[in-house]
């Protein structure tokens, strides 16, 4: 019993991992890839150590019906405008085609959906981190490199 | 009765260790008395059940006088494992995603290589090594959020984390897996989790524990305290949304679960139980911690935890004991909304069936707690101003009257 429930752990904890690393993969090997504007500051995580929390420039989206979402999870529908990525449509139902990532509108407030930023992590090493803040402040432009397969996306870099 | 659960233990132990020549002597002593009980045994003034018992303790006291060195070996295991996951959390931005998943997946089979070791050749190291394999799995599902820049959802993260330590906790029985575990799975709770999914996740806790029945009492209180506060956490939040039933019938109900079942918390439970009655006492919490003391308005889930309370009276069979009505109580009391005379009657109640336990059973304990909780009552009411002096006077003067009366009346009836 000892010796299954071992062998049961061991093929658990590296089939998930092993599972993740392949699905995340798949994404940036099938995924179309998306550039969006974005801002950022410089946080820690006990775990994962130095990132740059994200923010996207984009920060609402026209309300095309009548719903006043409140803290209401679904889906943004993406689109690419002027060589950007831009997130057009929230829909509660899974939009089974085209591109699409999961996310919540925060509330519903003049005729706008206000997003919540889907995209909130990018993780470097901390002396690089300061580096890009800085190059960020001098710059003040950024596009974050993402790329996009069935409802799931992989960040892949920072354009400064 | 060894196993790196029972580390916690070693503190009360450093004195002999440091002293290297009177833990010889002990060592000495021990093996004479051992002779002793053998001799004893053979003649047959020992029978053979008690001299088990005997020796049973003694050697379970030896390996415990071993356990310094497992205690070090364990906290060596643990630093590395909070090594590797700083070693990691650098990010090597360098390194190519290929080399950052060999480098887990090298690190994931060790830990659980060397727990598998700790398991059959070395068992005073598992729990060590079981904290181990519990980060590293955190580590390798962390990783892949870092190194492909994923957000997602901690709730997600936390839940798959426990979910995969599942058989590792099966596998160490160590409260040291339990605190971590209980840590993670609260931080599930807290982050949007859901309680069901929760209070399911607790049970391989005490489940896996109970199995082999043995446990340090600081680890046993320390995950019971962890899974406590994830509960409250969720309440709280539920209170903040507008869908909370109330502070004090809740607690009362949980605290009255957890004083009827022998989960070791009969005291802990006891003392809040008190505390709560206490503050009823002031009449809807008065000036003393307002936040505290709001009453329920919606009685679902304070029912619901009272009648559960109730059901396990009648299941564990423990109604013959009056102590555990007057705790069960507690909910009805401070659910009504009870004015402040209701409580103060439970709470005086309480105090004196304690002193008349104390004396019946002749357990100075149990009546200096009645006599303490009576004393708290009287001076707390005499130092009330929000109730009139002469309300006070005239109540105190019957109290007086009755309890005089009725030690004279009981003390004729004696002779």
């Amino acid at each position: 019993m000892k010796k299954t429930v071992f062998i049961l752990m061991v093929l658990l904890q590296l089939g998930v991992f092993l599972g993740m690393i392949y699905e995340k993969n798949n994404i940036v090997k099938n995924g179309r890839e998306y550039r969006f504007r974005i801002t950022y500051y410089d946080p820690y995580d006990f775990m994962r150590g130095n990132y740059l929390r994200i923010s996207l420039e984009q920060r609402e989206i026209e309300t095309k019906d009548d719903e006043k979402y409140n803290r209401e999870k679904g889906y943004f529908i993406i689109n690419e405008k002027d060589s950007l990525g831009e997130i057009v449509e929230f829909t509660r139902e899974n939009p089974k085609e085209g591109d699409y990532i999961k996310g919540e509108i925060t509330s519903t407030y003049n005729g706008k959906q206000w997003i919540k930023n889907p995209f909130e992590r990018y993780y470097v090493e901390e002396k690089m981190a300061k580096e890009m803040e800085e190059k960020l402040r001098a710059s003040n432009e950024a596009y974050l490199r993402v790329k996009i397969y069935k409802g799931k996306y992989v960040i892949e870099s920072i354009e400064i | 009765m060894s196993g790196a659960g029972d580390f916690f233990k070693v503190d009360y132990r450093t004195e002999g260790i440091h002293n290297k020549s009177s833990y010889g002597v002990e060592r000495m002593k021990r093996k004479i008395m051992m002779t002793e009980l053998e001799r004893l045994n053979h003649k047959g003034l020992l029978d053979d059940e008690n001299f088990k018992k005997i020796r049973e303790y003694y050697e379970y006291e030896r390996e415990n006088s071993k356990s310094f060195s497992t205690y070090l070996t364990i906290i060596g295991l643990v630093m590395i494992a909070l090594g590797i996951i700083l070693l990691f959390a650098y990010n090597w931005n360098h390194l190519s995603r290929g080399v950052k998943t060999s480098l887990i997946i090298i690190c994931l089979i060790c830990s659980q290589g060397l727990l598998g070791y700790a398991l059959w050749k070395e068992k005073k190291w598992s729990g060590g090594a079981g904290v181990l394999v519990f980060a590293i799995s955190g580590l390798s599902i962390a990783m892949i959020s870092q190194m492909y820049n994923i957000s997602g959802s901690e709730t997600g993260f936390y839940m798959t984390w426990v979910v995969l330590n599942i058989p590792n906790l099966y596998l160490c029985r160590s409260k040291l897996v339990g605190i971590p575990y209980a840590a993670i799975l609260s931080l599930y709770l807290m982050s949007d989790g859901y309680i069901l999914l929760y209070l399911l996740l607790t049970t391989p806790l005490f489940l896996f524990d109970k199995a082999e029945g043995r446990y340090s009492e600081f680890g046993e209180t320390m995950v019971k305290v962890i899974v406590l506060l994830g509960i409250f956490h969720w309440y709280e939040g539920l209170w903040y949304e507008g869908l909370g039933l109330g502070y004090l019938p809740f607690y009362g109900g949980v605290f009255t679960l957890l004083y009827l079942w022998p989960v070791g918390m009969k005291k802990g439970a006891e003392l809040v139980i008190i505390g709560i009655a206490y503050i009823g006492t002031f009449g809807r919490g008065g000036h003393l911690i307002p936040e505290i003391t709001k009453f329920t308005t919606k009685p679902i889930l304070s029912w619901g935890v009272f009648i559960a309370a109730l059901l396990s009276l009648i299941y564990l069979k423990k109604w013959k004991d009056p102590v555990n009505y007057f705790i069960l109580l507690i909910v009805p009391i401070v659910y009504s909304g009870a004015e402040e005379l209701i409580c103060n009657i439970y709470l005086f109640s309480l105090g004196v069936y304690f002193v008349w336990n104390g004396v019946k059973e002749n357990t100075v304990k149990i009546f200096n707690k009645g006599s303490l909780l009576v004393s708290v009552i009287l001076l707390s009411r005499f130092l009330d101003y929000d109730i009139s002096t002469l309300l006070r006077g005239i109540v105190f003067i019957l109290l007086g009257i009755s309890l005089v009366s009725g030690n004279i009346y009981m003390s004729r009836r004696k002779l």
